[in-house]
C-alpha cells in the first residue's frame, strides 16, 4: 500500500525516509544525505581538525550506513546512528593518521576585532566565533561529547549509546567541558 | 552535595540523576547561590552551542561524496537487475523531495 502523501510543504521525517529507503527507494537515502552531510562533515572537522580527513570521514559514514542498513526496531534515531558511524570513522582515521595535538584552553585565541561595536549582529557573530574557537580547544573527549549533545542535539541517552560510555562518564565529560567553557567565557578578553 | 560536583549539576540539567541525587542537588541549590549561577551559566552555554554554526564542506567534497553514494546505489541496482534476470526490483526511480 503506498504511503500517504505528506501535506504540502511538510518534510518527511528521518524515520519516514529510512523506511522508504529500506523498502527500496534509493532517492530517500539521497535525501538523508542532503539533510545531514554538511552536519556530519562539520562534526568530523571539529573532531579531527583536518579538512581532508573530515571529507573522507563524512563520505565513508554515509557509504558505510548505506551498505549496512541499521536494524529496524529498538534502536536510536537515524541521526544518532549516523553520528555513531561518523564518530567511529573519525576515531579510526585518527588512529591511522595520528591524533592531532589538543591545545590547552588557555591558548584559546582572542576575538580578532577588539574594537567595541554597537552592532548587536556583529557582536553575536564575534561571540559565536569565540565560542567555536573555545570548543576547538577543548580536550578531545570533552569536545566530542559537547558536539554530540549540545551542537548536534542528540539526547543524553543517545550520546551514551553513540559513545558507548556510561551515564556517569558522559555526565563527567559534559560537566568538564561546560566548566571549561564557563570559565573561559567569563575571562575578560 | 559539595559545590565541586558539577557533574551533578549537569545531571540535573540533563535529567540524568538518580532520585536520591536529584533530592540532594535540589536541596543544595536552594541554599547555594553560586551553584545556581553555575547552572544558569551552563544553561546559557548550552543555548549558545545549539546555535553554533559548524564549517561546511566545499561543493567539490559534497559532490564527491554524493557521487560515491550514487555509485553504491547503481551497483546495487545492477546487482538486483542481474539477480532478477533483468526484470528486477532495484531501487525505485521515484523522486523524493
Amino acid at each position: 500500500m503506498p504511503e500517504p502523501a505528506a501535506p504540502q510543504g511538510a518534510q518527511p521525517t528521518d524515520e519516514q525516509l529510512e523506511a522508504r529507503w529500506k523498502a527500496g527507494s534509493a532517492p530517500a537515502f539521497a535525501v538523508l544525505f542532503e539533510r545531514y552531510h554538511k552536519r556530519v562533515y562539520g562534526f568530523a572537522l571539529k573532531l579531527t581538525g583536518d579538512v581532508h580527513t573530515a571529507e573522507d570521514v563524512a563520505q565513508r559514514a554515509f557509504l558505510n550506513l548505506y551498505r549496512k542498513p541499521p536494524p529496524g526496531t529498538g534502536r536510536a534515531s537515524f541521526k544518532a546512528l549516523l553520528f555513531t558511524v561518523a564518530r567511529n570513522e573519525a576515531i579510526n582515521e585518527a588512529k591511522r593518521r595520528g591524533r592531532r595535538k589538543a591545545a590547552s584552553l588557555e591558548q584559546a585565541p582572542e576575538v580578532t576585532d577588539a574594537r567595541p561595536t554597537a552592532d548587536q549582529v556583529t557582536a553575536k557573530r564575534e561571540e559565536a566565533a569565540r565560542l567555536g574557537a573555545l570548543v576547538d580547544k577543548l580536550p578531545d573527549d570533552e569536545r566530542e561529547i559537547l558536539l554530540l549533545r549540545n551542537v548536534e542535539g542528540l539526547t543524553f541517552r543517545e550520546v551514551c549509546e553513540t559513545t558507548g560510555l556510561s551515564r556517569d562518564a558522559v555526565r563527567w565529560r559534559l560537566a568538564r567541558a561546560m566548566e571549561h567553557l564557563r570559565q573561559a567565557l567569563t575571562r575578560k578578553p | 552535595m559539595d559545590c565541586d560536583r558539577n557533574d551533578l549539576l549537569i545531571g540535573l540539567l540533563e535529567d540524568a540523576l538518580d532520585p536520591g541525587e536529584r533530592t540532594a542537588v535540589e536541596a543544595h541549590l536552594e541554599g547555594c547561590e553560586a551553584c545556581r549561577e553555575v547552572v544558569e551559566a551552563y544553561r546559557g552555554a548550552a543555548g549558545a552551542l545549539a546555535g553554533l554554526d559548524l564549517p561546511e564542506p566545499s561543493e567539490e567534497a559534497t559532490s564527491r561524496a554524493y557521487a560515491a553514494v550514487l555509485g553504491a546505489m547503481e551497483q546495487d541496482a545492477d546487482a538486483a537487475d542481474r539477480g532478477a534476470g533483468g526484470a528486477g526490483e532495484g531501487p525505485s526511480a521515484g523522486g523524493e523531495s
